[in-house]
């Protein structure tokens, strides 16, 4: 039914939303664009959902040892069977439930060093990019000197003096792999600090405070939630290599890292002890990665970190 | 004339050019090398100059977006230069700038009432949310906005429209001195009459002053009370609007004017096209900055710098053919 | 170009000075006090006061360092807690199977992702290129340790083509060449391909194309050519990452060099060895973009003046 006489056209949202595909269709259409981001969106999710339902999913509990089920006449590690649907290792553990309380430290220390490696990034490249001049200098030559250590190497060291636990080694990656971080936001910095509208705020007479994180910060989000998301993969394996190391978290508490450590012993005989946490390891990781790319194709088209 | 509401004294403002292991400064880009003038309560100041004569750069030097390198700069008394950097942000609520992209100078997160809200804000006016809103509402109004804008993002609006935003964000502390830097430049030429006489209203009703930066010189015309004609930082001529169109005195000046297109095809005119290169601001050429493009050079441009005098009352130039009173009645 | 080269030397002789306060405050800020190590828990407290006096621990801290750097610049790293043995011979042992090794895992990366850089770039868009770089993704997520073990599973105990790990000739260095070539080749591959992508649309390479040139000559003479820049300055980058896989893969693989030192080192908490590798490699990694950097300089002039 059309109306003879021009309407105002009505700019609420339903009406502009009535025109649209329905959600189902939408949500195909933007799965197809992209694949990147929901699939590791979703192995992410999963990810988060074993750690925190690790309790309830777990079928043992991760540090019984099964001596008579668990271990075959010979003392060897049990296949994969109704009862333990990934196996045993080599004192008789159900390899599944490890794997999901593993989840935990994997996604803990992921995540919260990479919450500090954020905050201490993002605060330093944003001071260096903003003041310049001898603040940068000085700010720039300790994130050389940060970037000069393999973050596993010096934090092998940090962990080794301080003694390894899983909060030494959260922190330990947290305040070690801030490096890159910082340099990206000074660059990003650099560049939105000549924006007209940040100059504006200078006419305005904004504070330095108001102009860093009401103006700049907002804007510089896109490369670093990106670069963030890839981070947590990278931590993770940082965090696993510690542990495979020995110098991790330490057993009984279970890390895949020294699951696969402890998998070394059995492999030959019992590969599962090994696949198991290394496919884990790798499907969280690969998850973080497409996250962060498929992030990066919506948030930061133009970026130049991609590497 | 009553006292100025800025007088701008021998403003210079270089850039210094570094080379070398240590960074030693080998050399100045001489941005802006010079400038005096006045501006009254209510005036336009029109700044014109081709791009890269330090034009802009002279608009924020003054608002000390840039710190000069020396010069004076009073405005109602205080000399903008020697206040602090604290006294020179309270100082902001009576100087403000609007900008040239209407798209690079809106903050794409922020929204229409956030933008124009920072400034009271910032400087603590009006503490109730619910009256800067009104105040916010107010203010679209005035520029020819509607107050059911405030809620949409600067994306949602034309280049026209977030210019009218752009002169708002300046308006909203209520500012006595406003330099626009080229702010019709990035707009279609049907919307710039519009944003032109949205300024001009404005300065009829409120008594802002402006200095209106740009290189188009029939929009100039259009807004401006008086005009100054910069060369490679320095000033060329300075006059009346309508002197300076009538009877413009230096050479440069009446190159730039040959230029504007004329409304009457019959009214022929002889265009003067300038020859050459401007030359660099690091290594300006001796004399007068001109001489090397200007048609009728005379030996002594490459030698002296000519005298900034007041030809006729009002109407300033730097031109060996008007140097004093001695060589008046030359070539015009 | 020189005033560049000798600013960039001066900012690497302030980050190297940062290097050695940080692994100074390593040693001598920690909260085990190294001379109650050396000498045992059981040592009356008179012999653990001897050995502080001995070590200088009782001295004030800008003091210690001023020592500590002097000692540096004279090549003494220091004494190793459990071998008795200077820090310096113990890594100059182990330096030459860790240089073999390094440069086998980025002979391997560049083998792998160059090749397959270009043939994706070339098939941009298709079902070929598109199956690779999923594979570039899971490569990037693998774990170098893991990714080893399954290596040897595979070709040294189920079909034993290479030795089950441990140092030795070429047939040694393969399966640890491998296994970082395969984790580490997905960077220059997707790199290269990017930089490819991007190099094809510039006029230079479509003057070729007007010009009629042929498909592979352009794609050799001036798209690869030009594209390798940004994967050179990566391969800096890249060092220090490739130091980090050859830790994890040194222990795998039984791989008798810096990294199963600094390992072994951190087991017994042999500080002075920790350090003095943990010095070592970054050492190294500041030197070796430095000389990136320069080379850089010397090739591309836009670099000097940024």
């Amino acid at each position: 039914m059309e109306s003879l006489h021009p309407q105002p056209v009505p700019v609420s949202m339903p009406a502009r939303e009535a025109s649209r595909p329905s959600l189902s269709r939408r949500l195909w259409r933007s799965v197809r664009t992209y694949p990147m981001l929901y699939v590791g969106g979703l192995i992410v999710l999963l990810l988060v959902i074993a750690a925190v339902f690790a309790p309830v999913l777990a079928p043992h509990n991760p540090d019984t040892q099964f001596q008579d089920i668990g271990l075959n006449a010979e003392g060897t590690p049990v296949g994969p069977n109704a009862t333990f649907p990934f196996g045993t290792d080599s004192v008789g553990r159900d390899v599944l439930s490890r794997l999901l309380y593993g989840a935990r430290v994997s996604l803990i220390v992921g995540i919260v060093s990479t919450l500090i490696n954020l905050l201490l990034g993002v605060v330093i490249g944003l001071i260096s990019g903003y003041f310049g001049g001898w603040v940068d200098n000085v700010l720039m030559r300790i994130t050389d000197v940060i970037l000069a250590f393999p973050v596993l190497l010096l934090s092998m060291a940090l962990v080794a003096v301080v003694g390894p636990s899983l909060w030494t080694v959260l922190w330990v990656i947290g305040v070690v792999g801030w490096g890159t971080m910082a340099r990206v936001v000074r660059g990003q910095v650099l560049a939105l600090k000549e924006f007209e509208y940040v100059q504006a705020e200078r006419a305005l007479g904004a504070s330095h405070g108001r102009i860093m994180f009401r103006v700049i910060l907002p804007n510089l989000m896109g490369p670093v939630i990106v670069l963030s998301t890839l981070n947590v993969g990278a931590n993770i394996l940082t965090e696993a290599g510690l542990s495979f190391l020995g110098i991790g978290i330490q057993p009984p508490t279970p890390s895949w890292g020294n699951m696969i450590q402890e998998g070394i012993q059995t492999y030959t005989f019992a590969p599962w002890t090994m696949w198991f946490p290394g496919l884990a390891l790798v499907l969280a990781v690969l998850g973080f990665n497409l996250l962060g790319d498929g992030l990066r194709d919506i948030l930061d088209p133009h970026s130049a970190t991609r590497r | 004339m009553a006292q100025p509401l800025l007088e701008v004294r021998d403003l210079k403002k270089y850039f210094p050019i570094r080379r070398g292991v240590f960074q030693r400064t080998v050399g100045h880009v001489r941005a802006v090398d010079g400038i005096s003038f006045t501006v009254a309560q209510g005036e336009t100041l029109g700044v014109v100059g081709e791009s890269g004569c330090g034009k802009s750069t002279m608009g924020r030097t003054i608002l000390r977006l840039l710190e000069p390198t020396a010069g004076e700069a009073t405005f109602d008394g205080a000399d903008l230069f020697k206040m602090s950097k604290s006294q020179m942000r309270a100082m902001r609520r009576q100087l403000q700038m609007v900008f040239q992209d209407p798209y690079a100078s809106l903050n794409p997160r922020f929204t229409v009432m956030e933008t124009l809200s920072a400034p009271l804000k910032i400087h603590g006016l009006y503490p109730s949310p619910k009256e800067r809103e009104r105040r916010v509402h107010e203010m679209l109004e005035r520029v020819g906005l509607s107050p059911e804008h405030a809620r949409r993002y600067p994306h949602e609006f034309s280049g026209g429209q977030r210019q009218r935003i752009g002169i708002a964000r300046a308006l909203m502390v209520e500012p006595r001195l406003i330099v626009l830097d080229e702010p019709v430049a990035a707009l279609d030429v049907s919307v710039q009459s519009q944003v032109l006489n949205l300024l001009k209203d404005l300065q009829n009703e409120y008594g802002y002053s402006y200095i209106f930066v740009a290189h188009d010189l029939s929009v100039v015309r259009y807004i401006s009370h008086r005009i100054l004609v910069l060369y490679l930082g320095q000033m060329m001529e300075w006059a009346e609007t309508d002197d300076l169109f009538a009877h413009p005195l230096h050479p440069y000046t009446q190159a730039l004017l040959s230029a504007v297109p004329v409304p009457d095809p019959d009214q022929k005119r002889e265009r003067i096209i300038l020859q050459g290169d401007l030359p660099s601001p690091a290594n300006p050429p001796k004399g007068c900055p001109f001489h090397t493009r200007c048609p009728v050079a005379m030996p002594v441009c490459s030698e002296q710098r000519p005298t900034w005098s007041e030809v006729r009352p009002g109407h300033f130039v730097a031109c060996h053919l008007h140097g004093g009173p001695s060589t008046e009645g030359g070539a015009s | 170009m020189y005033a560049y080269i000798i600013r960039r030397l001066g900012s690497a002789v302030v980050v190297l000075f940062g290097i050695s306060v940080v692994s100074f405050l390593l040693i001598y800020a920690i909260p085990a006090d190294p001379a109650r190590l050396i000498v045992g828990p059981k040592a009356p407290p008179s012999v653990v006061e001897g050995m502080r006096h001995q070590l200088g621990l009782d001295q004030p801290l800008p003091l210690q360092y001023i020592h500590y750097i002097w000692r540096l610049l004279h090549g003494d790293l220091g004494v190793s807690y459990s071998f008795n043995l200077p820090v310096l011979t113990m890594i100059g042992q182990r330096l030459w199977p860790t240089v073999e090794l390094a440069l086998g895992c980025w002979i391997a990366e560049l083998i792998i992702g160059i090749p397959l850089g270009i043939y994706t770039a070339r098939r941009a868009r298709r079902m070929s290129d598109f199956i690779l770089s999923a594979l570039a993704l899971i490569g990037i997520s693998l774990p170098v340790f893991w990714l080893g073990l399954l290596l040897l599973y595979w070709f040294a105990f189920r079909v034993p083509i290479f030795p089950l790990g441990g140092f030795g000739g070429l047939r040694y260095l393969v399966l640890p060449s491998l296994t970082y070539g395969i984790t580490g080749a997905a960077y220059y591959m997707r790199l290269l391909k990017s930089s490819m992508l991007e190099v094809m649309e510039q006029d230079y390479v479509r003057t070729a194309r007007a010009k009629g040139a042929g498909e592979s000559r352009v794609t050799w003479r001036h798209v690869v050519r030009n594209a390798l820049i940004p994967v050179v300055t990566f391969g800096g980058i890249d060092f220090s990452y490739l130091l980090t896989g050859v830790i994890l893969i040194e222990s795998t693989f039984n791989w008798n060099g810096l990294g199963t030192l600094a390992y072994t080192a951190i087991q017994n908490i042999d500080i002075p060895v920790i350090m003095g590798t943990v010095l070592l490699v970054a050492v190294a990694v500041v030197v070796f973009n430095l000389i990136v950097d320069i080379l850089y300089a010397v090739i591309d002039p836009r670099i000097r003046y940024s």
